[in-house]
């Protein structure tokens, strides 16, 4: 594995290998502000072979897995080379149409990967004119003093193979654009939501309610602080497809599928704790 | 050819209006993983393959980048 210096060399190499081939295999849909990150903090690494080019991302005590590949049999050959050589925690998101992700999937499993969890994208468009509840005047920004509490509740709460959790460096990103909404009482944090926003369009990243503040209403006042800052917007979302408890949930709230899942796999043999349902 | 790409992008994305005149990437109306399928449907739809360099969120702000970012690759106007 060799660090990764620049983002030109990505494309570079991304271009190079697209070039007279339609039919490229991938699971890397680089993020121009997140590959300046990873690069910014030498979390980056790149492996090369003739037809297919690996990216490894260091997060915590494992590696994110990425691909592109001209190649589905070099591919095939390096993936268990990988897994054979290579004794660290690897974890692969494949991300595509459920219709057709199998395909892909079933090259993961004869190289060694495992299923580990999947999820499934929903989605919900707000009208304009939608009657919303009324917004809880309680709902504010976290402040940067936030971080590291935050951080603690992503760590207990969420799992880390399957979550894509943000360091600490990222919460404070996200805080300083005010991404992230919280509901305090005089001591605790009880519940926070995370996400982007853009004009025609929002991004449902994190929603949790600390355990001891289950049932008194904080999700609901969060949600309906955050569906009137979306009306006429779409708000899109990724649940575990097994979490029936939540999907049930969303669908009240008038989310529906749109197709998308995300298939999280991994090289070693290890099960999915559910922990914040 | 530019209804043609208002026609695909309305069905990767229904609920918006791709006619309106401003930046797509900006206002939220595609997504990266809508640009992905939109690269793919683009490949398909006009025997090319647009070259990895190109997959830029600027190229996809609009009907006229989306359109230079065909001619580029050799799709005639």
């Amino acid at each position: 594995m060799k660090l990764v210096e620049n983002i030109q060399s990505i494309y570079k190499r991304i271009s190079d290998l697209k070039e007279n081939s339609r039919d490229c295999l991938t699971n890397f849909y680089p993020n121009e502000e997140k590959l300046d990150y990873w690069i910014k903090k030498s979390i980056l690494f790149t492996k090369n072979t003739k037809d297919t080019v690996f990216y490894f991302r260091k997060d915590r005590d494992f590696f994110h897995l990425y691909f592109y590949s001209r190649n589905k049999l070099d591919l095939e050959q390096e993936l268990k080379i990988i897994n054979s050589e290579l004794t660290d925690i690897f974890i692969v998101d494949y991300i595509g149409n459920e219709s057709n992700i199998n395909i892909m999937v079933d090259v993961l499993e004869q190289c060694g990967f495992h299923k580990y969890i999947m999820y499934k994208r929903m989605k919900k468009f707000i009208n304009a004119n939608e009657i919303l509840p009324d917004v809880n005047q309680d709902i504010s920004y976290a402040d940067l003093e936030d971080a590291p509490i935050i951080f603690s509740m992503f760590e207990n709460n969420f799992d880390r193979f399957a979550e894509q959790l943000p360091t600490i460096d990222e919460l404070e990103i996200a805080i300083r654009n005010r991404e992230i909404i919280v509901l305090k009482d005089a001591i605790n944090i009880a519940g926070i939501l995370i996400r982007k926003m853009t004009p025609k369009s929002s991004l449902w990243m994190f929603f949790l309610v600390n355990k001891e503040y289950r049932n008194k209403k904080i999700g609901s006042k969060l949600l309906s602080f955050y569906f009137n800052e979306c009306k006429d917007k779409r708000i899109t979302m990724m649940v575990l497809a097994n979490n029936y408890n939540a999907i049930n949930i969303y669908k009240h709230y008038g989310f529906d599928f749109d197709g998308i899942v995300d298939q999280i796999m991994t090289n070693k043999n290890i099960q999915y704790e559910p922990r914040n349902n | 050819m530019n209804q043609e790409i208002i026609n695909i992008l309305q069905e990767i994305r229904p609920e918006f209006d791709f006619s309106q005149n401003i930046n797509f990437i900006e206002e939220g109306m595609l997504d990266s993983f809508d640009v992905v399928t939109l690269v793919t449907t683009l490949d398909e739809k006009y025997s090319i393959s647009i070259d990895g360099m190109d997959i830029l969120p600027e190229n996809f702000a609009s009907i006229n980048s989306i359109v230079a970012l065909l001619i580029k690759n050799g799709v005639k106007s």
